[in-house]
């Protein structure tokens, strides 16, 4: 307790006299908050994935492919919660690319996937041989074709390459997912790291750094969604539009996924406890994000309401000015996140580290 | 070896290209020494000529944020090139301290920001991204015909980022980070699973590829990123890690042609403390000594290019650009250092990239 005591004088010495937010503390509810349920709950529906399509592959139904497509609607979700996580243990091994190989451009994965479905690739029938080829072959993009792309109604009538390749994919992902929630999860483990920065740390000298780590993570992801899931497909008017550009068009999740992406952005402002812990007269900003965020997340809801396909929602007039209607929020989100959070809790990050080349 | 005769033959024979700086700096007042881009506190973006002093001479506006700053071997013009992805380059007269011209990419390319000119200053050569054919290119440009662009040298990888003549005057050596962009995806490296960094030799006169070398098996994630020819000849590089952030990875490396690349050991403390990121990577003017520096880390090391051994560690806060002057090296930080013979302070965040003129 002595030692405790001396330890909160000292820290109250060497804090600046201007009130400086609980750095720590932001970051911590993030983690611990968000970040390491999300991984656990993405482990848990990949499990599920595994299991209902090995249920599947044992006796093809209508049934059993309806549920194996209904599970993968769920792991998508679970994914988009995450999908900002581009650091950490998501750059090991390539992990990231190994769950979500996207954008995917001149359509290189799917060739892939279209090749190895074509040929009766047996390589790719087993969790081990697969993880050892293409990342593109292995992640949820390649699942979303096996499961609903050209000829995946075999899947109901016994189709055993294809079905054993959705296994393996969907093994793989399970075998990714729990390597990326151990990642952040065990002792020595990426939660660890970002809690405990200091000199010897080798990725966070600072509380500053782990934090503004979070926030430009978050930042992107409401960029990459604004222009590469937004702006990208739904184009300037209803005639100029790219739905296939979209991930997971085939299964209808494209815009389930961008809901979860944002929710995630919800639940981290929330889990930070923004409205407490910035400095007191920017503490109003948690609350414009959480506004910003819901507008999105309505927005979107009401169109996923509507039951219809990406292509219909982004060429019929109506649901296209909806769907780009999104990016005034989103533009709105991200400076709140991206800028404004950064700039009141004094994430004073250098010019050049913040941004090189 | 380090003997006086590879030291002449360095500093003689690239100085006399105006490949290297000599060791006689410019330093009457009003004679830049100095050019970096910069953003300024309002948050617009320009290019700084500084005399030995650190003190601002003259400024130009850019429309967005630059790069890297060549200057010709004649010190007529200097060309400041956008950053990743932007498309404009200024040409400044530094005799007459005002831009003198500007000009874009081509359709369907964009700068990733360093470039060199030829040893009679006729042709100017930038790294530059074909987005659409995922390839790298040199293009060409000819500087009598306001700076048309002629064509271009494939540099057979993806993300050509610094590229530079070498003291032979014939050969071009083009680090290619190996990290695949597209403008459409600003925020997006989209092949980090299967990425490739290479150094590249080509001829001047052909465009051909002479040779090229990649990274010991394992590495494939250290981007390739800048570069610099030592005394003896050989190209040191300075790479970023796109691997995870917890491997004890080395991020320096270097090469001499024939035979394979090898990678530096740094003392344990001064490996982890480049954050596995080095910004910027320059020989010293008698070819003897290499500087590089990582703003992440916020520490610029410099070595002996012979011996490989640490000679000196500085602590400087967002430190990034490095340049070889007549005491050693210059460093810029973001903060607005200018660290040189002289220190100076300015109320601007310089860019990336310190130049010193010969």
């Amino acid at each position: 307790m002595r030692h405790l005591l001396a330890a909160a004088c000292l820290a109250l010495l060497t804090v600046s006299a201007s009130a400086q937010s609980d750095l720590g503390a932001i970051t911590r509810g993030m983690i611990e908050g968000h970040i390491l349920p999300a991984h656990a709950t993405l482990m848990g529906v990949a499990d599920q994935q595994v299991t209902v399509t090995e249920q599947m592959c044992s006796a093809p139904s209508q049934e059993a492919l309806a549920a194996t497509q209904a599970r993968f609607g769920d792991l998508v979700e679970v994914w988009s919660a995450v999908e900002f996580i581009r650091f950490g243990p998501a750059r090991k091994d390539n992990r990231y690319e190994r769950l979500f190989f996207w954008p995917d451009r001149n359509g290189r994965g799917l060739n892939q996937v279209q090749g190895v479905l074509a040929t009766q690739d047996e390589t790719v029938t087993s969790v081990d041989s697969l993880k050892a080829k293409s990342v593109a072959l292995q992640g949820l993009l390649a699942l979303d074709y096996v499961l609903f792309g050209t000829g995946f109604e075999a899947l109901a009538d016994g189709d055993e390459h294809r079905c054993a390749y959705a296994l393996a994919i969907a093994g793989a992902i399970a075998d990714t997912a729990a390597a990326l929630f151990e990642g952040w999860q065990d002792g020595q483990g990426y939660a660890a790291l970002m809690l405990s920065p200091g000199p010897d740390n080798p990725v966070y000298r600072t509380e500053a750094e782990a934090l503004q780590e979070l926030l430009r993570a978050m930042a992107e992801q409401l960029q990459i969604i604004h222009d590469a899931k937004l702006v990208r497909v739904v184009g300037t008017s209803p005639d100029d539009t790219h739905y296939r550009r979209a991930p997971f068009w085939r299964s209808g999740q494209t815009l389930p996924s961008i809901l979860a992406n944002v929710e995630a952005m919800a639940s981290l402002n929330a889990a930070g406890q923004l409205a407490d812990l910035l400095p007191e007269p920017a503490q109003r900003y948690a609350g414009t994000a959480r506004f910003e965020l819901g507008q999105i997340v309505s927005r979107l809801a009401a169109l996923i309401e509507r039951g219809e396909d990406l292509e219909t929602l982004v060429t019929s007039e109506e649901t296209h000015g909806r769907l780009a209607s999104v990016a005034l929020p989103l533009a709105g989100a991200m400076r709140v996140i991206g800028e404004i959070y950064p700039a009141e809790l004094g994430l004073t990050m250098g010019f050049n580290a913040l941004d090189g080349d | 070896m380090a003997t006086d005769l590879t030291r002449r033959h360095f500093a003689g024979l690239c100085a006399a290209l105006g490949l290297a700086p000599l060791s006689t700096f410019a330093s009457a007042s009003g004679v830049p020494s100095f050019l970096s881009a910069y953003r300024d506190p309002a948050g617009t973006f320009g290019v700084a000529a500084l005399d030995e002093a650190g003190t601002v001479l003259f400024t130009e506006a850019l429309p967005a944020r630059g790069h890297d700053t060549v200057v010709s071997p004649d010190q007529r013009w200097a060309v400041t090139f956008a950053r990743r992805p932007g498309r404009f380059a200024l040409v400044i007269d530094l005799h007459r301290q005002e831009p003198a011209f500007a000009f874009e990419a081509a359709p369907g390319r964009h700068f990733y920001g360093h470039g060199f000119f030829s040893p009679d200053a006729r042709l100017l050569y930038a790294t530059e991204n074909d987005y659409e054919g995922e390839r790298g290119l040199l293009g060409i440009y000819d500087v009598a015909g306001g700076y048309v662009r002629t064509g271009a040298f494939e540099t057979h990888g993806i993300g050509p980022h610094e590229a530079l003549l070498l003291c032979d005057g014939t050969t071009i050596a083009v680090a290619n980070g190996g990290i695949l962009t597209h403008p459409d995806f600003p925020r997006q490296k989209l092949n980090l699973a299967s990425m490739a960094p290479s150094i590249s030799y080509l001829s001047r006169e052909t465009g051909d590829l002479l040779e090229q070398v990649s990274l010991p098996a394992g590495m494939n994630q250290l981007s390739i990123r800048h570069m610099t020819q030592a005394g003896d000849g050989s190209i040191w590089f300075g790479g970023q890690y796109e691997g995870a952030p917890t491997d004890a990875v080395a991020l320096v490396g270097r090469h001499q042609r024939g035979g394979e690349i090898t990678l530096i050991s740094l003392p344990e403390d001064e490996r982890a403390a480049l954050r596995q990121y080095v910004g910027s990577i320059k020989s010293s003017a008698d070819g003897e000594q290499i500087a590089m520096t990582s703003p992440r880390g916020g520490l610029a090391i410099i070595l002996g290019a012979q011996n490989q051994a640490v000679l000196d560690v500085r602590a400087v806060a967002d430190v990034c650009g490095v340049a070889p002057e007549r005491s050693g090296f210059a460093f810029s930080t973001g903060r607005g250092d200018i660290l040189a013979s002289r220190n100076a302070l300015i109320d601007v965040s310089w860019d990336n990239h310190l130049r010193s003129l010969a």
